[in-house]
């Protein structure tokens, strides 16, 4: 008996139609003769409709999935941001400051604070999918849609104020935001840094148990 | 919700159901609408409408027994109630009402 791609069934679990019907349909009609691009497609529209449909429905309880997870990643850049790249230098590379004072080495500055950049956004995405069980999924996927929107802004701000005064000053803890998504960093986090939280996210989700849906809102 | 219309997708979603009447689960309802409408439907979309529906008091659904071939699922099987019917009916008088007396359609049926 063909098994369905357990990824897909997995994703549809954790961001999907929360219905065991619905996945049961799904294993039916693959084991049937359906390809496994055909169940992907179905389990990815299930996705979008259900965040679609979500969104719709509560569009504040969206807006407040992305600002958790915003919140939560300033958080975590403010207090914990420059302590965490430090504790990395010293374990990847032995590099310490009173050292890159004397020898001024600062290569391994750059790289660890791409790292702290990405493990934040990771911990962001679990915090959005525990902090918003009920609806993990389309929590998730609304903060993970706003990521690449306000990395994009954020790093168009900083090449505009960057043109007219040769530099830009703020708080420390928005530098491991927009950094992965200025040139200096190919802009990759605009494709790596959404990519980074759904997947986080995704292992914070709760899996739907059957018919959860039928249980009255708490 | 008496006097709700349904939309193209809902009215599409009933037919499909009454059509295939005691064995209307997501994939049968999925296939009759596209073999009858030629239209692909994802069966996340049906499943929505059928949600919808259910919400409002216009369908109801039993559940059946698990199988090995559904990875141990249930089987939703949907029918449409009194005022799921009523709902297509007015839906269809409301259409051919605004068919009927249009000069570029003389000659098709509604």
């Amino acid at each position: 008996m063909r098994t369905p791609p357990r990824l897909a069934t997995g994703v549809l679990q954790r961001l999907g139609h929360p219905d065991d019907a619905f996945i049961g349909d799904l294993a039916e009609a693959f084991r049937a003769g359906r390809s496994r691009t055909w169940y992907w497609r179905q389990v990815l529209s299930s996705v979008a409709l259900i965040f679609i449909h979500d969104a719709a429905q509560a569009p504040v309880r969206t807006l407040g999935a992305a600002t958790t997870g915003w919140l939560t990643a300033l958080t975590l850049f403010l207090v914990l941001g420059d302590a965490t790249r430090d504790v990395l230098s010293q374990w990847l590379f032995g590099w310490n400051w009173l050292d890159a004072v004397a020898t001024q080495l600062w290569w391994p500055l750059p790289i660890v604070a791409v790292l702290v950049s990405y493990i934040g956004f990771a911990l962001s995405g679990c915090a959005v999918a525990t902090i918003h069980r009920r609806h993990a999924g389309s929590a998730l996927i609304a903060y993970t849609v706003s990521v690449p929107l306000v990395l994009a802004i954020s790093a168009a701000a900083v090449d505009v104020l960057t043109r007219r005064h040769g530099h830009v000053s703020g708080p420390h803890a928005l530098f491991y935001t927009v950094s992965v998504a200025l040139p200096d960093q190919w802009r990759s986090g605009l494709l790596l840094a959404p990519a980074v939280t759904l997947v986080a996210g995704l292992f914070a989700c709760p899996r739907r148990s059957a018919f959860e849906h039928l249980r009255p809102e708490i | 919700m008496a006097d709700r219309f349904l939309t193209d997708f809902e009215l599409l979603v009933m037919l499909a159901v009454l059509r295939v009447r005691d064995d209307a689960y997501g994939v049968p309802i999925a296939r009759a609408i596209e073999e009858h409408t030629g239209r692909t439907v994802t069966l996340a979309a049906v499943y929505l409408a059928l949600e919808r529906l259910t919400q409002h008091g216009l369908v109801s659904f039993r559940l059946g027994e698990p199988t090995p071939e559904r990875g141990g699922r249930a089987k939703k099987f949907f029918s449409v109630s009194s005022g799921g019917l009523d709902a297509v009916r007015r839906t269809q008088r409301a259409f051919v009402a605004l068919w009927t007396g249009i000069p570029e359609l003389k000659g098709a049926r509604p």
